[in-house]
Order: structure tokens, then sequence, then C-alpha cells
């Protein structure tokens, strides 16, 4: 059984083998314990049978192929009948070991993938569950390695690496039984061949594997570079690079050469070290078997107890230490790379979510549109304040422009007004409920977001629309669409609304990417809107399409604008500037112009040339 | 099987290493048949007969056979595992400076990740060929053939006896290679779109969490994921009726020799030592066949590797330089378009008809139309990123095609639309066109672009590496290291695709600054969407579907009825304030520009 995968022991780190953890993750294979104890059970069967048949091979011999003594005047018919018993007994082991293996495997995937079905989707729900915050604090590869990577490195573990290990130690133990059982003199002589077995094994198993992430990790590194290359290749031409990122290149293939010639050098001499070590026990059971029996013969003994038949059977037993050493040697470096997998999944398992509905928190009705902020305070991280005594009312329908420069803190009143954090202190309310006290659910849903990055989901046109509203017919999905003026260009594409979007909205221009991120809003029809407008790298005339387009979408909403055209500020019910965290102005265009604060000079810096 | 025999033919520089490959093989084969051989020797002769005193010198018989077949062994895997590393080394490098060598136009046409799979996944394969399954492929083989005569010698009755296991075994190795790995490979793709979902999950959170749709996110994974489980169960499932069955043949096989076999011994057909030697035989000769499928496979998909990397080595380059070709050391910046027209080779719509213009040493000239009006592909033609179909381009009288490629680039700095950082430290982004730059001409480009204060907040400053550890940066914040990147060469002509991707108000004023100061002194084109970037050029050219149709200064332009004109009204006033008419021909031409964006449509 050498259905043995080390991909997981091959990348990533190791960790030392942690009980508490190893009986957590073992937490999950308990709802299938039936199946484990199955697999269990048929690898007894599999490991006993599968050593059944050298040891009939020999008995045939000596008895009745080759026999000795009183057995060697058997007649013709009884040696040919006992023949064909032991060959039957013989095929039928074989088959018994087939279905028992295959009882075996089949049951212990059964265990290990349901439990790591339930494992990962766990961990993917309560991904869903916790709060932006931690999701700013890590690159998505890093996410995503948890949850492909990191949970296979456990599947690979569960599946195979457990009972290949167990189903290797027990027929060790039956190869053992059945030597001693046969010749103990012969069965410890053979035995000389372990201890070189096993030095050689654990001394170049390790050392292979570590090769082996080597040679990964340069692979990686070429692919890496490679990407960036291809990537990048626009960039190098026109900065006529192509010669320093050759050297480059060429010296990470260079890196890559030498560790794989490195790994092939412990391997061809691996390989041909394990192969000497069985011709070695050849030798010795041929040798050390010959002359028991030559004593034997010589003493003239009738029926010694060693024939040619048993050292057949010796000869094939010897050479099957082999592949559960080698097996043995791979679990340790496989478990410990599973414990370190282990130990970043339940990690983040163990993260607190942060933002969560409180007990008996209720659904917030629907929404008026009367927005509060009660001289907030909020930091993302520790005493850093980024929004200091925020204190803003907004009444149902107004459309509020926050104004400041980066940083001001703009996006902060939005992701709290969102409930994507909490309040440090003070408290943000929507028609009178503060939002800590109304499910995130009723809350989010009645919410409207527009995003400066429009993200786009792949699927159809229509999918993406229909993103606002999972239930919504045609109709409703083409009106939204028209009120933005998307539905012309979206008719005008390939397959009209059931063209796919590629990933992220790859194949669409940012302009129509935008207009789809507005129908989708409008279909949900919200009862806030809240919008991060940015100016994009549309032609004038697109941006017209934009602008009214924005228009529909406001039109009767309390909103909210981090505002950056300066029609959008212009247009304002309420503008509230920001510098530092607080909100230093607030009021309409033309109040604050004659006001000369603040917003008089950020509109003169920058729209005073549009 | 041409593919095979070019794909052999790298293997021409390294004769040394293929001959001692194969002699080591042929050398292993040979000491293949050793072993079982002295086995039988032992147990006919030392044993059954009883001449005991061969007992010592047969079993060191076998020691010597071992070594000599490690010594065989080591050598042969040794040498074709370095063959097969030493080709591909080769192979990486060709291709890495073939990519270089490509043309825009091919990037255009290939998609990054097809790319990137025929360089990594198809030189993998053709490397596990050349370094594992051709020589096995040998060895398999001769091996079989080989042992199949010894074994006819020995007892040809029991040969057939035991070939009888033979169909079976072949047709369990082919129902392994066409009904589970293709499972396998299935369970491959899974995983894949598992992974996909989970990507957009993570990059779409935002969305997601606003719109509230964690549980419709959650089955949208569930069912992915279910697929990826039953998948995987399914492909065990055969795989665990499968492998072990193969194991149960090659069983029946050692079967066959005790059934039939010991028959022959009692008949006195043949010896002892040869029915247990002919175990050891099948073994030798099952080995190998077992091989075989898994060999074939590989042989196959490192054809078609194989067919691919050919093909993208063979795709030539349509921008070459001209025999003889003038180096420039330092342009002037004059640079004139003579009735030049151009087209995408996909498409067969002219993208330029007939472009003309002067640009003088030292002016900016400002480039405006909408989506699609052929403004990029003005750009991409200055620094020969194709070449126009008609006409020609000069830069300071030259044709551009007798100039070398690298000093006409050299000469040119170029923000392009969409920036690109490498994952490196911010200081070798910078200096990417000049490596060998001082920290203080990188500080003074940074000042320059407007960008050295962010950077010198940075934990790490110029050192800190773009894209890691959450060192994002804003799409305007890598612009202008884009711009300082450009500025560094201290080019005579500068090229800035200002189409900036969405920035707010702030940032776009600051990007606004770091260019004007940047192309003082230099000949400067740029596409601009908004006007303010425009009025202080020397020359505002405006395009529409590939023709020049205004050319002149923001003050006359605006004087005279036209887009220019319109695109001013347009910006300048408040959208509501917008007449119907207007709106209307705004719209029209929005989605025509919309639909114009050359090679953005699938």
């Amino acid at each position: 059984m050498g259905h043995m995968h080390l991909g997981g022991a091959l990348e990533g780190e190791l960790k030392p083998f942690d009980s508490r953890m190893f009986f957590r993750l073992m937490g999950y294979l308990r709802p299938y314990r039936w199946w484990l104890a199955g697999s269990l059970a048929s690898l007894f069967v599999a490991a006993v049978a599968a050593q059944a048949g050298p040891y009939l091979l020999g008995r045939a011999i000596d008895e009745f192929i080759n026999p000795a003594g009183p057995a060697a005047s058997l007649p013709m018919d009884a040696r040919l009948g006992g023949l064909d018993l032991y060959a039957l007994l013989f095929a039928a082991s074989l088959i018994v070991t087939w279905l028992a293996e295959y009882g075996e495997t089949y049951c212990m995937s059964w265990a290990a993938q349901n439990s790591i079905f339930d494992l990962r989707s766990a961990l993917f729900r309560h991904l869903q569950r916790l709060g932006l915050k931690w999701f700013d604090a890590r690159p998505a590869g890093v996410i995503m390695s948890r949850v492909i990577n990191d949970v296979q490195t456990l599947d690979e573990l569960l599946s195979s690496g457990l009972t290949t290990v167990f189903g290797d130690l027990v027929r060790l133990l039956v190869i053992v039984t059945i030597m001693l059982g046969m010749n103990v003199r012969l069965a410890l002589a053979s035995f000389i061949t372990i201890p070189p077995l096993l030095l050689m094994v654990f001394y170049f198993r390790p050392r292979i594997l570590q090769a082996h992430r080597q040679v990964r990790t340069r692979v990686a590194e070429i692919n890496a570079n490679l990407q960036e290359s291809i990537s990048g290749v626009r960039v190098t031409k026109s900065f006529v690079r192509e010669e320093e990122n050759f050297e480059e290149f060429s010296l990470r293939n260079q890196n890559n050469y030498d560790a794989t010639v490195a790994a092939e050098f412990l391997m061809s001499i691996f390989q041909p070290g394990v192969m000497l070590i069985g011709a070695l026990g050849t030798a010795v059971v041929l040798w050390y078997g010959g002359s028991i029996i030559m004593r034997e013969t010589l003493d003239g003994l009738a029926r010694g107890t060693l024939g040619p038949g048993t050292l057949a059977a010796f000869l094939v037993y010897v050479q099957r230490f082999n592949h559960p050493l080698q097996n043995l040697s791979s679990f340790y470096t496989q478990m410990q790379s599973a414990m370190a997998s282990c130990e970043k999944i339940f990690a983040i398992m163990d993260t607190d979510p942060g933002v969560k509905d409180a007990p008996g928190s209720r659904d917030l009705p629907p929404i008026q549109g009367r927005v509060h902020f009660e001289d907030v305070d909020f930091a993302y991280e520790g005493e850093n304040l980024v929004l200091r005594n925020a204190d803003l009312r907004v009444e149902p329908g107004s459309r509020v422009a926050l104004v400041g420069h980066t940083g001001a803190g703009k996006s902060t009143m939005i992701n709290l007004l969102c409930r994507f954090y909490d309040p440090v202190r003070g408290r943000v309310t929507v028609d009178g409920h503060d939002l800590r006290e109304v499910t995130l659910q009723s809350l989010r849903s009645q919410l409207g977001i527009v995003l400066q990055d429009t993200f786009l989901f792949s699927g159809s046109v229509r999918d993406n629309i229909a993103y606002g509203k999972l239930d919504a017919d045609d109709g409703e999905i083409r009106r939204a669409a028209l009120a933005v003026n998307a539905h012309a260009f979206i008719e005008e594409l390939p397959a009209g609304y059931d063209t796919p979007v590629g990933e992220r909205g790859g194949n669409l221009s940012v302009g129509e990417r935008q207009l789809i991120s507005f129908a989708r809003a409008l279909l949900r029809d919200p009862g806030i809107l809240i919008l991060d407008e940015a100016t994009s790298s549309v032609d004038a005339y697109t941006e017209l399409l934009i602008q009214h387009a924005l228009d529909t979408l406001l039109e009767g909403r309390t909103s909210f604008i981090i505002a950056h055209r300066l029609s959008t500020i212009r247009n304002a019910d309420q503008i509230v500037v920001l510098e530092d965290g607080r909100i230093v102005e607030w009021g309409t265009h033309s109040e604050l112009i004659r006001a000369g604060g603040h917003y008089a000079e950020l509109y003169r810096v920058q729209f005073a040339t549009e | 099987m041409r593919t095979i025999w070019r794909l052999l033919s790298y293997l021409k520089p390294y004769p040394g290493w293929l001959a001692l490959s194969n002699l080591s093989m042929l050398g292993l084969v040979l000491m293949s048949f050793a072993i079982p051989w002295l086995t039988r020797y032992v147990i006919d002769v030392a044993i059954i007969e009883g001449e005991w005193h061969l007992l010592l010198p047969l079993a060191l018989g076998v020691v010597a056979a071992g070594i000599l077949h490690g010594m065989m062994f080591f050598v042969r895997r040794y040498s074709s595992a370095l063959i097969g590393q030493l080709v591909i080394f080769d192979l990486r490098n060709q291709l890495y400076r073939h990519l270089h060598e490509l043309p825009f136009s091919f990037y255009d046409r290939s998609r990054t990740g097809e790319l990137m799979s025929r360089v990594t996944q198809d030189v993998e394969t053709m490397r596990r060929f050349l370094a594992f399954g051709l020589v096995n492929l040998v060895r398999s083989i001769l091996m079989s053939v080989g042992v199949l005569t010894f074994l006819m010698f020995i007892n040809w009755r029991l040969t057939m006896v035991v070939l009888i296991t033979l169909p079976p075994l072949l047709f369990t190795i082919r129902a392994f290679a066409t009904r589970v790995r293709p499972m396998y490979r299935r369970v491959q793709e899974e995983l894949a779109g598992l992974t996909s979902v989970l990507q957009e999950n993570i990059a779409g959170l935002r969305v997601i969490r606003s719109f509230a749709r964690e549980e419709y996110e959650i089955e949208k994974f569930e069912a992915g994921h279910r697929g990826y489980l039953e998948q995987n169960l399914g492909a065990v499932r055969r795989w665990a009726f499968f492998f072990p069955l193969m194991n149960m043949i090659t069983g029946m096989g050692t079967v066959l020799i005790l059934w039939y076999g010991g028959r022959e011994v009692i008949a006195g057909n043949m010896s002892l030592g040869w029915l247990v030697a002919f175990n050891q035989y099948l073994a030798l000769l099952l080995g190998p066949l077992r091989m075989l499928g898994w060999l074939v496979n590989l042989t196959e998909r490192a054809s078609a590797s194989a067919t691919r990397v050919f093909e993208l080595l063979d795709t030539e380059s349509d921008i070459v330089e001209r025999p003889g070709a003038i180096d420039l050391p330092r342009a002037r910046g004059h640079v004139e378009f003579e009735d030049v027209w151009f087209e995408y080779a996909a498409s067969g719509d002219p993208v330029l008809r007939g472009v003309s213009f002067e640009a003088r040493p030292g002016e900016t000239v400002a480039i405006l139309g909408a989506t699609g009006s052929g403004k990029s592909t003005v750009m991409n033609l200055i620094p020969r990123f194709y070449d126009p179909h008609r006409g020609r381009i000069t830069l300071d009288g030259h044709d551009l095609r007798d100039l070398t490629i690298e000093s006409l680039r050299r000469n040119i700095g170029m923000v392009m639309q969409e920036t690109f950082l490498f994952s490196a430290p911010i200081a070798e982004n910078v200096a990417y066109g000049r490596p060998g730059a001082t920290s203080e001409e990188i500080e003074a480009a940074a000042k320059a672009a407007q960008i050295h204060e962010l950077i010198a907040g940075l934990p790490d400053g110029y050192d800190t590496v773009v894209g890691e550890r959450g060192v994002g940066l804003s799409g305007g914040q890598k612009q202008r290291v884009a711009i300082a990147r450009a500025l560094l060469l201290n080019p005579p002509i500068l090229i800035l695709d200002d189409s900036t991707s969405s920035v707010d108000a702030e940032t776009e004023h600051l990007i606004q600054e770091a260019l004007e100061r940047v192309m003082k002194g230099r000949t400067s084109f740029i596409i601009a969407q908004r006007l303010s970037s425009v009025r202080s050029a020397d020359q505002v050219f405006v395009l529409d579907r590939g023709r020049i149709v205004q050319r002149g200064t923001h003050e006359t332009l605006i004087g005279v009825p036209g887009i220019y004109r319109e695109i001013h009204q347009l910006q300048s006033a408040d959208s509501v304030e917008i007449s119907e008419e207007i709106f209307e021909r705004a719209r029209l031409k929005a989605i025509e520009g919309m639909r114009n964006i050359p090679g953005g449509r699938i």
C-alpha cells in the first residue's frame, strides 16, 4: 500500500508533535468512527492475508514438490492433490488481500475526507464571520493557503498517513512472527539486515525529503520570477532591462539545477543502497540457510527443520522489510508538517469574530434613514484614535458628502455605519437603534454600498446585478440596469445579460463595471446608500453616464458619499469636512465657501482648475 | 513523433552523459539476471546436490552482484537525472530569452496563466520524460524482451502458462490509465474551482459583507466543496479497486508458477532451483510492464508539452532590428508621425488612419479622445512596441526602424496606463531602468514624483518590498512610483498615459503636480482624460476613430465647435445642467467607445 502522498511534508513548516492538537484533530473523525473501525478491521485482514503467500509457497515446496524424509514416499496423487490445495489457498489469500485492501483504503478515505470536509467547512464558515480587521492584517494568499494547502496536509495525514503507518507496523509484526515461526535461527540471522536498513532509511529519507523541499522552494522561486517577468514584460521592454532580468533568472535557474542535482544524487545513492541491503539479505539467507540444511543433512536427520522451500519463503520475506521501514521514516516528517498546519488552522478557528450579534439583538425595522453618530471614538489598533468625538446628525433623505484628506477618517465613518467595526466609545444609531443592538443581517441587508474598487463576481452580468436581490426577476434586473444607463451596453455584449464576466470583471471596462455595480445597488433598493466615489479613468462621455446614473441612485435616500467629484459635493445637502479624525466643519457648499475655512482651502487647491 | 525527435535533439550537446547513461542501463539489465541465477545455483547444486563447499562462494557472489548492480544503478540514475536537468536548464534559459524577444502584439493575444503553464508545467513534464521516462522506457522494453526470452529457454511451457496473467494485467493497467487517472485530474479541477471560489470570496469580502450575503457565499462554497469531496471519494474508490487488483494479478503469476511449475519439478522436467528463480524473474518482467502504462502516458504528455513549448519558441517577433541599425546616443527629442496607419492584427479595422504630426524638442503634446479612439496606440508606436503598417515615424529625422531598439527605448521614459511594479524593494523599482543609480538619485526622482514622503514613512523606507506583508500601494501611489522610475532615466522623451485607474481627487492633484514638474525640458506626450492636465500643453490633438480631428492649443480649441469644446462643457458643468440632446449624444458616444477597446473583449 504505497498510497502515501507527501505533498504537505515537502513544503511548509514543521512543528513538533502536540498531543492536544492531535486529539482535537482526531475529534473530527468521531462522527465517522464506524468507518474507521471498518478500515482497521480490513487492515488486519489485509496485513495477514498478504503475508500468507510466501509461507504457502515454502510449505508446498517442502511437503509436496521436493519432499524429504517420510513425506518423500507420498503417492503421486497425494502430492499433486496437496500442491493443488496450497495453490488454491495461495490464490484465495490474494483475493482476500485485494478485497481487504479495497475496504481498508475506501473506509479510511470515507472517514478522513468527510471529517476533513467538516473541518474545511467550519473554517470557511468561521472566515465569513471574522471581522474585516482580521482580513486587513493578512494578504489573501496566506488565507487561501490556510483553507486549501494546510487543510490538504491534514487530509493527507488522515487519509493515508495514519493507516499506512499503522498498517506497516502490523505488516512488520506479521512478517517477523511468520519468520520466527518457520525457523528461529534463520529468522534471527536474516534480521541482521534490519539495522543497516534502519540506518540507511533513517539517515537518507529525512535528507532526501529536505532536498526535495529545497527543490520545491527553488522551483517556486523560478515560477515566481517567471510570473513576474511575463506580467511585467511590457515594462521590461520599455526600460530595456532584458539582460539584467535574464541574469537574475539564469541565477535562479542555476540554483534550481544545483538543488535538483543534489536531491538526485541522494536518491541515486539511496535506492541502490537499499537494493544492496536486499542482496545482502539474500546472501545471508542462502548461505546461513544453506549451512543449516547442510549440517542437518550431514547429521543424517531424516527430516530437517529447514527445507529449500522454507528457504525460498525467507528469500521473499527478507525483501519485505524495506517498504514499511521507508514509510515509517517519512511519517515523522508528515506528522510534523500536519502539526504546523493544525496549529495555523485552529488559531483561525479560535479567533474571536469581533463584530457579532449581541445576545438578544433584534431585527432592525425598515430604515427611515435617520443616522446619528453620537460622540464616537474609534481606533483600528490600540490607542491610535482615527476618529475622535465624531458627532453627526443626518435626517432621512439627505445627501451627505464626506470630504477630507486621505486618512482623515472618511472611510472609518462609513465602516462604522456598516458596522464593519464597533466604536471604541460613543454610539452610532439608525432611526434611534444602536447598531450594536440590532442583528448584522437586518442592518446590512438594508444598506447599499458602492465601493471605489468595483468588484464583480465571476458569473453572468445578470448574476452580478441580481447579487443585490437574489430572487429578482428579469424585469426588475432590466429596469435597474436601464435606470443607471447600463442596459444599452449590456444588450450589446456578445450574450447580453448572460455574458460571462471574467475574473473580477476583467473583460469589462472600468466604466461598465461601475455601472453594473450601480445597478446592483439600485436593485437592492437600500434604505441608506453609501458610496465611495472615485474619479476614474473614463472618458468624459462615460463620466457623464456615470454621473447621471448616480443621481438616479441617490434620489430620495439618505446617502453618505466619500466624494471626489465637485458636482457631487456641491449638490450635497450637508458637507462634512474631516481632518485628523475630527469633524471640523459641516454645512452646504455655499455656507462653507463663505466661512472660508478648511473646505474653502481644499476647494481652492483641488478643484480650482476644473 | 517529430516533436519527440526535436526534444531528443536537445540531448546532443551531452553525448558523454548520454552514452554513460545508456551503457550503465545495459549493464543494469544484465546484472538484474545475476542474483536469481545464483539463487537457483545455490538451491540446485549446493543444497540439493550437496556441493556444500559452493555455499559460501555463491553467497559472496550474490553480494558482489549486489554491489555491481548498485553501482550501475547509481550511474544510470544519476546520469539520466543530470541529462534531464542540463537540458531543461538550457531550455528554460532559451525560453526566458525568447519571451523577452516576443513583441507586444504577442502578449496582446496571450494570457499570462497560459504562458506560465507552458514555461512551468510543460517544461517540468519534459524534464521528467528526459530524466526518467526515456531511459526507463528503453529499460522496460529491453528488460521485458530479455527476461521473456530467457524464461522461454528455461521452460517454455511454464512461461506460456504464466503468461495467462498478462492479458488481465495489461487490461488493468489500461483501465488504471483510462479510468483512474482521469478521475484524479477531475479532482484537481474541482480543487482549482474551489480555490477560485475562495479567492473571489476573499477579494470580494467587502461587497459580500456589505450585501450581507455570507450565507449565500457559504452555500456557494459548500456546493463546490461537496463536489470536490464526491469527486475525491469516487476517485479513491476506483483507485482502491484497481491498484490492489494489479497486485493480485501479479501474485497470481506466482500461484501459477507454484501450481504448474511444481508439477514440472515433480515430473522431473525442471529443477527446484529454477522454480524459485523463475518466480524472481517473473518479478523482473512484471515490474517494467506495470511501469509501461505510466511511461506511455508520460511520453504522450511530454510530446504534447513539447509541442506547446516548441510552438512558443517558433513564434517569431515581427519587431526586428535592421542589420546595421544606428545606435542613437542621446536624442534631441524631435518626433514626427508621417501618415501613420495601424491596425492590431486581430481586428481588421484600422485603429489609426493616417495620423501625422510633429513634436519639436521640449514640447508637450497632449492627446485627447474617447475610449478606443487610438490614443494609446499612438503612444505604443513611439518606442516601437508595434510598427506602423503604412507611413513612418521618425526620431530626430531617423526612421524608427533604422535605429537599434535598445538605443531608441533608452531615450524614452514611459508611465503606462496599468502601472506594474515588481515585487522588489521600492528603491529597486525606482531604479529599474538604471540599476546602478545611487540612493541620492533615487530619492531625488521620488521627490520629483511626489512620492518620497510616503516611501520614507514606510517601516522599511526605500527597502520596503512592494506587495509583501500587506504593504500594498494604492493605484495612485503606484503611479507616482512609476513616474519616479521613468524620471530616473532622465529621458529626452517622456510618454505619460495618464488614464489613471481610480484615484481620489487629492491623489490626482498630486500626480498632476508631479507630472508638470517632470515634463519640463523634455518632449512629452501625454494622454489625459481631464482637461485640466492639458491646459498647459504646447499642442493638443483630438483623436476620433483613428484620425486627428482637431489640433491646436487649449485656447484655440475652446473657441471653436467640436469634440474638444464638447468635452470641456461636459466636464465643467454639473450633470443636472446638461440638456437632453447633449446627454443623448454623450450616451451614444460612450457606448461606441466601450465597444472599441482593442483586445478587451472575449
